[in-house]
């Protein structure tokens, strides 16, 4: 249950706002790639993999259809004289990418859990990338990006606009979760086999609240 | 014998040789013309052949008439020149020693004429080819052109097929070079269990609204509840 409540914070909202943009309640000429970071797979916290599947979605619109110039041509320059080179590095992958952005009028990109990325080294690159497709995009580019408060990534960060989770933000949330859960265990006799009065409930419930607002 | 002639008799003797000269020489030429006659009728009867008998694969030319003209011209020459050949060597010697130097003119006009109506035959035919060469040109042309669009036709869908193989190959090469990771489950996962209105609040935030609305190009952080950890367990 502590991964849960942990992802109702950061990746729950972000799941969350994802949900909103990729569902817009009107019709909006918008391009939205998201990723979600996760530390405990390795495909999914290296740098170069990020930005690589980033652009494969910006790229890839549909099963046919040509992809982007652009990114035919880098395909072109990497494997010219017929040798293959593998995919794209972090700087062709970050160049190629602000390529893309510029075929767009606008473009939002989520990325949840940055300091899932491993290594610091990686983590620094990868956070002077994001300010660099803000920097240089000639289009409208909006990131939504999540994380811990890591010193790393709180120093490369502090100076952009930031929500922080206080506790008092998701008390609601927080709450109406530890009521859910609570009712799920008692009705799939998790706990104390099922039979739980409504008087304990509420001082299990109540309990509970008061432990998660500490945090 | 003629070491007994006297000088006027030898200048006489001389002057008939020379006349009997005349009249061989006469005589060789109608022989070289008689010799030049059978040539053109056999090319007069071969230009006839080939502009004049239309075939399927070559239609009259276009200056048929002219052509035919200009043959019938030759063949007239030609016939002239036969009769006048014919008599003259029918007359005695004497006779065309007579009118020798009248004769030697008439050889060589007939000749001519002979020449002449042979290079309008040759002018008219050379016109006649190039019409034909053109007309084979075009018919070539025309049977290339057909051939082709029909090959068209029959390999068309096949190569825009293959062309269009080639592309998805292509393509699909392309996405694999650039494929990253799978993340739409991993979105679908994150969205699990998420209750109706969680996170209302943060739609409502003002950051958010102004990240949202700006129409500049920037960074929004989510970022906190460092530390979490219930000791709350369910199981």
């Amino acid at each position: 249950m502590g991964a849960i409540l942990a992802g109702a914070g950061k990746t729950k909202l972000t799941s969350m706002v994802l949900e909103r943009l990729l569902n817009p309640p009107i019709e909006e000429k918008r391009a939205v790639a998201y990723f979600y970071c996760n530390r405990n797979e390795p495909k999914r916290q290296n740098s170069e993999i990020i930005l690589r599947t980033i652009i494969q979605q910006l790229s890839v619109r549909g099963s046919t259809g040509s992809l982007p110039r652009c990114v035919m041509a880098k395909y072109k320059e990497r494997n010219k004289d017929g040798i293959e080179s593998g995919p794209p590095g972090f700087k062709d992958c970050l160049s190629l990418l602000i390529e893309l952005l510029d075929i767009r009028s606008r473009t939002t990109i989520v990325i949840d859990g940055l300091d899932e990325i491993d290594s610091k080294m990686q983590r620094q690159d990868f956070l002077q990338a994001l300010k660099q497709i803000v920097n240089l995009s000639s289009s409208l580019v909006k990131l939504f990006v999540s994380s811990r408060d890591d010193t790393d990534i709180t120093l490369a960060l502090d100076s952009v606009p930031n929500l922080y989770i206080h506790a008092k933000d998701n008390k609601d949330d927080i709450e109406r979760f530890i009521k859910q859960e609570v009712e799920k265990s008692i009705e799939q006799k998790k706990l104390l086999r099922g039979e739980v009065s409504n008087e304990l409930r509420e001082r299990i419930v109540e309990a509970l609240i008061d432990k998660a607002s500490g945090m | 014998m003629f070491f007994f002639l006297l000088p006027q008799e030898h200048r006489l003797m001389d002057g008939a040789r020379q006349i009997a000269l005349a009249d061989t020489q006469n005589m060789g030429i109608l022989l070289i013309g008689l010799e030049k006659t059978t040539c053109l009728l056999s090319r007069a009867a071969a230009y006839e052949r080939l502009h004049l008998a239309p075939t399927r694969s070559s239609p009259q030319p276009s200056n048929s008439e002219a052509l035919a003209s200009s043959l019938v011209g030759l063949y007239a020459s030609i016939l002239t020149f036969l009769v006048w050949t014919r008599r003259y060597s029918e007359d005695g010697t004497a006779k065309r020693i007579a009118k020798n130097i009248l004769a030697t003119r008439e050889i060589h006009e007939l000749l001519d004429k002979l020449d002449h109506d042979e290079g309008e035959v040759r002018k008219e035919s050379e016109l006649a080819e190039k019409e034909w060469a053109r007309f084979a040109h075009e018919d070539v042309l025309g049977v290339v052109r057909e051939e082709s669009s029909s090959l068209k036709e029959a390999l068309g869908p096949k190569v825009e097929a293959l062309f269009e193989n080639l592309k998805e190959a292509r393509r699909r090469e392309m996405v694999m070079w650039l494929a990253g990771t799978s993340y739409v489950e991993h979105h679908e996962n994150a969205l699990q269990g998420l209750l109706e209105g969680t996170g209302e609040w943060l739609l409502k935030e003002e950051t958010y609204r102004k990240w949202l609305e700006s129409e500049q190009s920037c960074i929004l952080w989510l970022h906190g509840i460092r530390k979490f950890h219930p000791k709350f367990q369910t199981r």
